[in-house]
């Protein structure tokens, strides 16, 4: 309590660099998995690439655009699912969310009905539109998740910790509907994960990030065991 | 860069906001039953004020409760401040930036939202201010000749409002601390608007510096506005300062905009 006192009166500030020397490029329709301990800076990361965040120096372009602009061609552009900050409205149903969202992105009354029709056939989600969010489960809710932030066909997805809370089956299914959406849609994909299984099972690309750099740039096929690769990256001396 | 107007988003907005609180059925009936409370609250403080005389400061008795409803009802522009509280603290804790990956403009996103909940409120409460007028003692209220300039005049100060709520907003990407700010708005806006008590009553010198700033144009200028109380050509002058003021805040509005995104941090996982 002591400190909290005195930082009232007296706040002691300090610079943290989240991500330095993180140079890399990613192809078209490639999923990649972003793999780090905590504060590595995965999630700053994904906040600089959906324009959340001004990189203090340095250079990103994300399809061709400076995130950090926000062009609005660029936000039609990406979907983000954060695992930990809900977009829908947890008091309506999530289909009230869904109408939303088209008018936002301006899609068409018929493209939306189809498009919904197609996703929420692909997510198993038909019979939760109805219900209100805060009446579902977190599996449930992710996948409804996942459905808002693609319902616009973004070029570019990035999942933080999609998986984050859910149980064995819940994981597994959600990241089996990623993986199909990346191979119906051909939709880039960039994941953020503490599960060496979503990596395992959904990336084609695996990054490992320590202290705000790139330590690890690799094909995840070509990786015998990960879970080993993370601990002795993170592990070695930068 | 432009983010186009689209009516059917904030449509949608207003429309998930309303459904969403109709959930609180209970906290409805408290905040209208409390609007008018307050309304009581007021008559009881001005008939203490006044204990039978004729007129305080220059404004006549007969002209109080019309005074008081129509202080109502611009106060219900200011009445947003805790949803300017509840944005900055979501730009704080980083649950904003679910607004901020849309194309649309993020904070008239978060006003809709906002305001959505309260449109049932303030019909009824605009509804029963119409019909007040036909109650003797609120002859006052909105005199032949007032009802356009009225409008005109309340439009400028929410639009002013708004300006500055935004200002707040942008504020918060910047400063962690910018909460302070719509608390100190909320605490000043009635007394130095003009909007809870006459501006007259204050002392001259504070109303020379208070005409310095946007803060009477908000509360005083409608205010006497619909109660027909301007001096001829005083509105003319007044609408024009509220149409400066609301040009001049523009490119603030942008430079702080910029700025302030540029330093957000975007806290939390």
């Amino acid at each position: 309590m002591a400190a909290a006192v005195k930082a009232f009166f007296r706040p002691k500030v300090s610079t943290k660099w989240a991500v330095a020397g993180l140079d890399f490029q990613v192809a078209a329709g490639q999923v990649v998995g972003l793999v780090g301990a905590n504060g590595a800076g995965k999630t700053t990361f994904l906040k600089m690439a959906a324009g959340l965040l001004h990189p203090t120096e340095g250079e990103i372009r994300v399809l061709g655009h400076v995130p950090h602009e926000r062009d609005p061609n660029f936000l039609r552009s990406i979907g983000m699912v954060m695992g930990q900050k809900s977009q829908l409205w947890i008091d309506i149903p999530a289909s009230e969310t869904l109408e939303l969202l088209a008018a936002v992105y301006d899609i068409p009354s018929e493209v939306y009905r189809k498009r919904l029709d197609d996703l929420a056939r692909l997510f198993d989600v038909k019979e939760h539109l109805g219900v209100q969010v805060r009446r579902l489960s977190l599996g449930e809710r992710m996948k409804l998740e996942i459905v808002a932030a693609v319902l616009h066909e973004p070029r570019l997805l990035l999942l933080d910790e999609p998986t984050i809370g859910l149980d064995v089956v819940a994981k597994d299914r959600i990241r089996g509907l990623v993986r199909d959406y990346n191979v119906e849609k051909g939709t880039t994909i960039v994941l953020s994960s503490h599960d060496m299984d979503d990596i395992a099972e959904v990336c084609h690309r695996l990054l490992i990030i320590h202290h705000g750099a790139l330590r690890f740039d690799g094909s995840v096929s070509e990786v015998a065991s990960l879970k080993s690769l993370v601990l002795e990256t993170l592990s070695s001396p930068a | 860069m432009t983010l186009h107007w689209k009516p059917r988003a904030y449509y949608r907005i207003l429309r998930n906001a309303f459904i969403s609180d109709l959930e609180y059925r209970s906290s409805y009936y408290i905040l209208f039953a409390a609007s008018w409370i307050t309304v009581a609250m007021e008559l009881a403080l001005f008939r203490q004020i006044y204990k039978g005389r004729p007129e305080v400061g220059g404004l006549p008795a007969s002209v109080v409760p019309a005074f008081i409803v129509l202080g109502m009802f611009l106060r219900y522009g200011s009445t947003l401040w805790s949803m300017i509280s509840e944005c900055v603290e979501e730009i704080r804790n980083g649950n904003f930036r679910r607004f901020l990956i849309q194309p649309i403009h993020y904070p008239s996103y978060f006003f809709a939202k906002a305001i959505g909940p309260k449109i049932p409120t303030w019909t009824l409460s605009l509804v029963t201010i119409v019909a007040l007028k036909f109650f003797p003692g609120f002859d006052a209220l909105l005199p032949p000749g007032t009802r356009l300039p009225f409008l005109v005049a309340a439009a400028l100060s929410y639009v002013l409002i708004w300006q500055i709520y935004l200002l707040i907003v942008y504020l918060g990407f910047w400063f962690e601390e910018a909460h302070f700010l719509s608390v100190a708005f909320n605490i000043g806006v009635g007394i130095l608007s003009g909007s809870l008590l006459p501006l007259d009553w204050l002392p001259d010198a504070a109303v020379r510096f208070l005409r310095l700033t946007p803060l009477p144009l908000l509360g005083d200028f409608p205010m006497r506005t619909g109660l027909g109380r301007l001096d001829a050509g005083e509105f003319e002058i007044r609408a024009l300062q509220a149409l400066l003021w609301i040009l001049a805040l523009i490119p603030l509005l942008a430079w702080t905009k910029r700025r302030a995104l540029r330093s957000y941090e975007s806290f939390g996982g």
